[in-house]
């Protein structure tokens, strides 16, 4: 029987004075991964954001393995979960090597450097590296985060985006194998096979839940028109 | 690795080879004077400059793995502006008292050099570079502003604060002045030291940063505050120096690369050779009319300057 791992309720944010999010109901089960689809601005990132503890302003509650994230501190909260953001990036110059070195798991890095074939990167800079090179090193350090005692839940912006096909099927073959070991992912994306690889489709539009069905149950066509790819 | 810890090993060699010249280099020509007593002479001053340049590259790297950013330095964001603010204060209303008690002088630098970087970071701290510096330099004004009325119209303090402004008091270096602000500036360095790995995680962003645990506040405040320390230590024994925050970190990195464990204190050995070489330099090509370590330092540091904010991109 699986467990819940993430639970929503009535979650609304505002920024500025306009409503992001409007009272999200969601749960989400151990051994489950959810894609979260809508067009731009729908909130997708947002609610990403604050399920990762982000938004400190959120209101309603979200609670983590019945833990209340808006109440605990970031520490503890990342004891929880690992977290990629859509835009990932790095102040400084660093190798691939220096990334394994940030991993509380370098060996858990190097792993997943392995498997999106940049291995022998390990001593280049990021400067070096294409934007979908780049991106694999950022999913690898998210992936190791996981770790080991594991890691109940992964949170994932836009993991496809910049990749290309091989790199992108690592992804979804990465997600797989975490739901499997019982972890919660989440990945908000625009990528039509990443989102029907999911057991579930949630659609957002302009900060609404309007849908939440398994693939199965969403057809090709409209789903492509929820996306926003028009 | 082991390069690495080479590197920092010779960089620690270089520095005291380059002591040594200092110390026998002067306008009497090169030596150490009968019975070594042009050795107790320079030896403060070159212990001053090489402490205070190692305070300024560790605190160099520190602003710029906190505002991530290359660009950042104490000079140049007004922190030492604030630190000869407070001096000039306490200067004014302190009297002949304060020579006394020269750990006021550290105090009261501290507390400018606090005031300035807390209103940097209120400002400027969350945007863009361009943000930054232009808000530094605006602070940088106000507090040179504030340090020349209190120049002017306390006559009594005029010439000493005017020659801080032109980072002009190595020269003034005696044991008793510089052990408060030597001591201060170790212990900056030292509590900086330790913030490497936070910095780093720090490089992938702030939020990420705190999804994995780091309580990015803390870390924020602590490097801000020891930046400060750092800064107001340095100037106690400098004056205003601008770029050697700015140059030592940008060397290092080309050195032994961006993790700030291995960077830092490289940065703090780069900017203790800058400052000493700037230092021996501006007093031996002209002993009469000696040159401050600030303006040699000027000198090097503005080209780099330009040419760092040339390939930067926002």
């Amino acid at each position: 029987m699986n467990s819940v791992l993430i639970h929503c309720s009535k979650l609304s944010v505002e920024q500025q004075g306009s409503p992001i999010l409007k009272e999200i109901n969601l749960e989400v089960l151990s051994g489950h991964s959810l894609g979260i689809v809508g067009p731009n601005g729908a909130g997708k990132t947002t609610l990403l954001r604050s399920l990762a503890g982000l938004i400190p302003h959120a209101r309603g509650t979200i609670s983590i393995e019945g833990k209340n994230t808006l109440s605990i501190s970031p520490i503890l909260l990342s004891e929880f979960l690992s977290y990629l953001p859509q835009n990932p990036a790095c102040a400084w110059d660093f190798t691939v090597r220096d990334f394994g070195e940030l991993s509380t798991h370098p060996d858990l890095f190097k792993h997943w450097i392995n498997r999106f074939k940049l291995n022998e990167k390990l001593g280049s800079p990021l400067s070096q590296l294409s934007g979908g090179e780049k991106k694999s090193v950022h999913l690898s350090l998210a992936f190791s985060l996981l770790g080991s005692p594991f890691k109940k839940v992964l949170l994932l912006d836009e993991p496809t985006a910049a990749l290309d096909h091989d790199r992108a099927h690592v992804v979804a073959l990465a997600i797989q194998e975490f739901i499997e070991a019982g972890a919660a992912v989440l990945c908000a994306t625009h990528d039509l096979s990443l989102a029907q690889s999911c057991k579930e489709i949630l659609v957002l539009e302009a900060g609404r839940v309007i849908q939440k069905n398994a693939p199965a149950d969403i057809s090709p066509s409209e789903l492509i028109k929820l996306i926003g790819n028009k | 690795m082991k390069n690495k810890f080479g590197i920092i090993g010779g960089g620690f060699l270089i520095i005291v080879f380059v002591a040594l010249i200092a110390l026998a280099l002067g306008s009497a020509g090169f030596g150490w004077g009968k019975d070594y007593e042009l050795l107790a002479l320079r030896l403060p001053r070159v212990f001053a400059a090489v402490i205070a340049g190692f305070a300024l590259g560790i605190g160099g790297g520190t602003q710029q793995g906190l505002f991530r950013n290359p660009l950042a330095d104490p000079g140049l964001t007004g922190v030492f502006g604030g630190a000869l603010l407070g001096i000039a204060l306490l200067m004014a209303g302190g009297g002949s008292w304060i020579w006394e008690n020269t750990w006021a002088i550290s105090a009261a630098a501290f507390a400018g050099a606090s005031f300035i970087s807390i209103l940097l970071v209120m400002v400027g701290g969350r945007g863009s570079t361009s943000k930054l510096l232009l808000t530094g330099l605006g602070l940088n004004a106000f507090a040179a502003a504030g340090t020349l009325i209190i120049a002017n119209l306390f006559s009594s303090s005029r010439d000493v604060l005017l020659s801080g402004i032109t980072g002009d008091w190595l020269g003034l270096a005696t044991f008793s002045s510089i052990a408060w602000p030597v001591g201060l500036c170790l212990t900056a360095s030292i509590l900086l030291l330790v913030q490497g790995r936070a910095l780093d995680q720090l490089s992938l962003g702030e939020e990420v940063a705190q999804t994995r645990g780091l309580d990015v506040n803390a870390v924020r405040r602590r490097g801000i505050l020891f930046t400060a320390l750092a800064a107001a230590a340095a100037t106690c024994l400098v004056g205003q120096v601008a770029f050697v925050g700015l140059i030592a970190p940008h060397c290092a990195r080309s050195l032994i690369g961006p993790r700030h464990k291995f960077m830092l204190p490289l940065a703090g050995l780069i900017g203790a050779l800058l400052l000493l070489s700037a230092d021996t330099l501006g007093r031996s090509l002209w002993p009469q009319t000696p040159l401050s370590a600030a303006a040699m330092t000027a000198l090097l540091g503005a080209p780099v300057f330009i040419w760092i904010a040339s390939r930067h991109h926002e």
